[in-house]
C-alpha cells in the first residue's frame, strides 16, 4: 500500500457506503466527513522535505504508486492544497446537517475529491487531463443532484470539461517531444484549456445557470474548492514550462480574457432578474479577476490567484448558505420566474439568510470592509504601476458588484406585499447559529485579512 | 475449426471496409447522430459508429488494443440503451392523458408535398450537409492534413470531432448531447493514440469514456424522470 493508493481508496470507498446509507444523512455526514478528516491527516503526516513522519509505518507510506508506469506521486507543492481542499469539504459535509442538500451531495463530492487528488499526485500533466476529466464528468453529477428536469447546467459543464482535454493532450503532446517550433500554438492550446477550465470569456456563460440549477453549496466545491485544485493543476502545468508562463502574448491574453469576462458580468449583473443569477455573475466577477491574476505572471500571479481562490471558497460559502435560507421565499419554481420581484419584504421575513447572501455577495464582488476585498486589494497593489486597463475595469467591476446588490437590498427592504402565498418556513435553532456563526467568522476575517492571506501565502510557496 | 475467430481473423473478413470505406461511414454514422430525432436510431448510429473506428483504430494500433476501445464503446452503447428504456426512448408517459399532452408545446411542421416533416429535422440535415462539405474541403487542404496519420483516419477524425462538435453545441438534451460529446471524444482519441501509444493513456481515457456515459445516463433519468415531465 501508498500513500497515492490509500488518498484515492479512502474516498472511493467512503464514497460507496456513503452512497448506501444516503437516506441515513447524519451517519452520512460522519462518514463524509471521517474520510476527509482521515485524508487530511495522512496527507499532513510528512515532514516538509518529503520525509514521512514514521507514526502510520514506513511500509504504508511510499509516496510514490505507479498505474500502468504513470507515477503518482504525493509531494511537497501540493500538500498544503490538498490538506486545505480536505478540511474544506470536510466542513462543507457538516454545514449539511443544518442546511441539507441532496443525498449525492457527499458522495459525488469524494468521487470528485478523489478524481482530483489524482490528478495532481500524477506527476505527467496529460495524465493528470484525463483525470481531471473524469472529475469532471462526476461533477456534472453532483451539480444536477436528484433533482428532475433541465439538465442545461451539468451537460454545459460536461461538455466544457470534454472540449478542455484535447487542448491540454496536445499541449502536452508539442511539450513532450519538444517541438519548440509551435510554441504559438503551445500558447494558445494552454490558454484554450485555461479559460474553459477557469470558466473565464468566452465560456463564461454557464456559470450563472450551474449556479441557479444546483444546490446552495455546490458552487462552494465547484467553482471553491474544486477550482482550486484545478488551479493548482494549471499553475503546475505553467510553472513547469516557463517559457509560456514567462510569454508575454500569453499573459496578455489571460489579462483580455479575465478583463472581457468582468465586462461580462458586470453588464449582467445589471440586468440580472433572479437570485441565483445575481449570485451567479458575482461569482462571475471573482473569476475574471483570477484571471486577470494569472495573467500577471510570476511570483506575484502565483499568491494573487491563490489569495482570490481562497477568498472565493469564503464568499461561496457564505452567499451559499444565505441563498440556501431564502431561495425558497422567492421561488416557486428554480427558473422561468422573475425572483427579484418577488423579493419584497424579503428583509423583514429572512433577515439572517439575506444578510449572509449579501454579504457572501459583497464578498464576491470585492467590496471593503468584506473578506473578499484583501484579494482585489492584493491584486491591485501587485500590478504593475501605472495600472493598466484592466485593473480599471477591476475596480469599476467592485463598484458594479455593489451597486447590483444594493438594488437587489433595496426590493427585499421595500415593505409592500407582493401578495405571494409563499409561506416562511421556519428555521431551526441549529440552523440560526450557524448562519450567525458564519457571519462573524465573514466580519472578522474581513478585519484581520492577514489570517486568509498568510493560508494563501502558505499554498503558493511551494511553487 | 468452427471456433471463435481471432481478432485477426475478424479483420481480414472485414477488410474490404477497411480504409477510406470506414472513414465514409464513420462520416454517416456521425451525420445520424446529428440528424435523427430517435433515440433506438440514435442507438444504433452510435454502436455501428463504434464498430468502424474499430477498424480505424487498428490503423493506427495494435489490433488487440483497437477491439479494447470496441468492447468499451459496446459497453457505454449498453449503458445508454439501458437507460434510454428506463425513461422510455425520451417519449412520453405512456400512461399520459391527451389533455396532458395538449399542454405540451407542439412540434413545429412543414409541408413538403404529401410529407409532415419536424422543422428541426430539415434544419438538421441541412446543417449536416453544410458540416460534411465542410469536413470534405478541409480534408483535402494540405494545410489541415494531420501529418501523423494516414489520410482515411484523417478523414476520420474530422468528420468524429466536427460533427460531435456541432451535435453537443446544439442541443442541451442529455443523450442527444452526450453522443455528441464521445463522437467528439472518439475522433480525438483517434488522433491522440496515433501519436501517444501509451498503454496507461488508452486505459484513462477509456475509463473516462465510460465515466462519460454514467454521467450521461445519470443525466437522461433527471431529464425525462415522471417528475421532470410534471415540471
Amino acid at each position: 500500500m501508498t500513500a497515492p493508493f490509500i488518498l484515492l481508496l479512502i474516498p472511493i470507498g467512503a464514497a460507496t457506503i456513503v452512497y448506501l446509507l444516503r437516506r441515513r444523512q447524519t451517519l452520512a455526514v460522519i462518514i463524509g466527513f471521517l474520510a476527509v478528516l482521515t485524508m487530511a491527516l495522512f496527507t499532513g503526516t510528512r515532514r516538509p522535505g518529503g520525509v514521512p513522519v514514521s507514526s502510520v509505518g514506513e511500509s504504508i507510506l511510499n509516496l510514490r504508486w505507479e498505474f500502468f508506469g504513470q507515477p503518482l506521486i504525493l509531494n511537497d507543492e501540493i500538500q498544503a492544497t490538498l490538506i486545505l481542499v480536505y478540511l474544506g469539504v470536510g466542513f462543507l459535509f457538516i454545514l449539511t446537517l443544518p442546511f441539507p442538500q441532496d443525498t449525492i451531495f457527499i458522495p459525488a463530492t469524494l468521487v470528485v475529491l478523489a478524481s482530483m487528488t489524482a490528478a495532481l499526485l500524477a506527476q505527467t500533466f496529460v495524465f493528470g487531463s484525463v483525470l481531471l476529466l473524469i472529475a469532471a464528468a462526476v461533477l456534472a453529477i453532483l451539480i444536477q443532484g436528484e433533482r428532475p428536469g433541465s439538465t442545461l447546467a451539468s451537460v454545459r459543464q460536461l461538455s466544457l470539461a470534454v472540449l478542455a482535454v484535447p487542448f491540454l493532450l496536445i499541449a502536452g503532446w508539442m511539450i513532450d517531444t519538444v517541438q519548440a517550433q509551435f510554441l504559438s500554438s503551445i500558447i494558445f492550446l494552454l490558454f484554450g484549456a485555461i479559460v474553459i477550465l477557469m470558466v473565464a470569456f468566452p465560456f463564461q456563460l454557464w456559470v450563472s445557470s450551474t449556479v441557479v440549477e444546483s444546490r446552495p453549496l455546490v458552487p462552494a466545491v465547484t467553482y471553491g474548492l474544486i477550482a482550486l485544485l484545478v488551479t493548482v493543476f494549471l499553475l503546475n502545468v505553467l510553472i513547469a514550462n516557463p517559457v509560456v508562463f514567462g510569454n508575454s502574448q500569453f499573459l496578455t491574453m489571460l489579462r483580455v480574457s479575465g478583463a472581457a469576462t468582468l465586462i461580462a458580468a458586470s453588464l449582467f449583473l445589471l440586468t440580472a432578474k433572479s437570485i441565483g443569477r445575481l449570485l451567479g455573475y458575482l461569482l462571475l466577477l471573482d473569476i475574471g479577476a483570477t484571471v486577470i491574476a494569472l495573467g500577471l505572471g510570476g511570483r506575484v500571479a502565483l499568491d494573487a490567484v491563490m489569495a482570490l481562490i481562497v477568498l472565493r471558497i469564503l464568499g461561496l460559502i457564505l452567499a451559499g448558505v444565505g441563498f440556501g435560507l431564502i431561495r425558497d421565499q422567492v421561488a416557486s419554481s428554480l427558473s422561468g420566474d422573475n425572483q427579484l420581484d418577488r423579493c419584497q419584504g424579503l428583509a423583514w421575513r429572512k433577515p439572517l439568510g439575506l444578510a449572509l447572501f449579501i454579504y457572501g455577495g459583497l464578498s464576491l464582488a470585492g467590496a471593503p470592509l468584506t473578506p473578499g476585498f484583501a484579494g482585489r486589494w492584493a491584486l491591485i497593489i501587485n500590478s504593475q504601476s501605472p495600472p493598466g486597463l484592466s485593473m480599471v475595469i477591476l475596480v469599476i467591476s467592485v463598484i458594479v458588484g455593489v451597486v447590483g446588490l444594493l438594488r437587489f437590498l433595496a426590493k427585499t427592504l421595500s415593505k409592500k406585499d407582493t401578495g405571494s402565498e409563499v409561506e416562511i418556513s421556519p428555521e431551526s435553532n441549529a440552523s440560526r447559529i450557524v448562519a450567525s456563526g458564519l457571519l462573524f467568522l465573514g466580519i472578522l476575517l474581513a478585519f484581520f485579512p492577514q489570517l486568509i492571506l498568510s493560508l494563501s501565502r502558505m499554498l503558493a510557496n511551494p511553487f | 475449426m468452427g471456433g471463435i475467430p481471432t481478432i485477426y481473423e475478424f479483420l481480414a473478413y472485414l477488410d474490404f471496409l477497411r480504409g477510406t470505406p470506414a472513414a465514409i461511414l464513420v462520416l454517416l454514422t456521425a451525420s445520424l447522430i446529428l440528424i435523427l430525432p430517435d433515440w433506438r436510431w440514435l442507438l444504433l448510429a452510435l454502436i455501428l459508429q463504434y464498430l468502424v473506428v474499430g477498424l480505424l483504430f487498428a490503423d493506427v494500433l495494435p489490433p488487440h488494443l483497437a477491439f479494447m476501445k470496441v468492447l468499451v464503446g459496446a459497453f457505454i452503447c449498453l449503458i445508454l440503451y439501458i437507460t434510454a428504456r428506463q425513461v422510455n426512448f425520451g417519449r412520453l408517459p405512456e400512461d399520459v392523458t391527451e389533455e396532458e399532452v395538449g399542454q405540451l408545446e407542439e412540434e413545429r411542421l412543414v409541408q413538403i408535398g404529401p410529407y409532415s416533416l419536424p422543422i428541426e429535422l430539415l434544419f438538421r440535415v441541412f446543417l449536416a450537409l453544410i458540416v460534411i462539405l465542410t469536413i470534405w474541403a478541409v480534408s483535402q487542404s494540405t494545410g489541415f492534413l494531420l501529418t501523423e496519420v494516414p489520410e482515411h483516419v484523417n478523414l476520420a477524425i474530422l468528420s468524429l470531432t466536427g460533427m460531435g462538435l456541432v451535435t453537443f453545441s446544439l442541443t442541451g438534451e442529455p443523450l442527444k448531447a452526450g453522443m455528441g460529446l464521445l463522437t467528439f471524444m472518439t475522433g480525438f482519441e483517434l488522433f491522440y493514440h496515433a501519436i501517444e501509444h501509451s498503454i496507461a493513456m488508452l486505459v484513462v481515457l477509456s475509463i473516462a469514456d465510460l465515466i462519460i456515459a454514467l454521467s450521461i445516463a445519470y443525466l437522461m433519468q433527471a431529464r425525462h424522470s415522471f417528475l421532470a415531465f410534471l415540471d
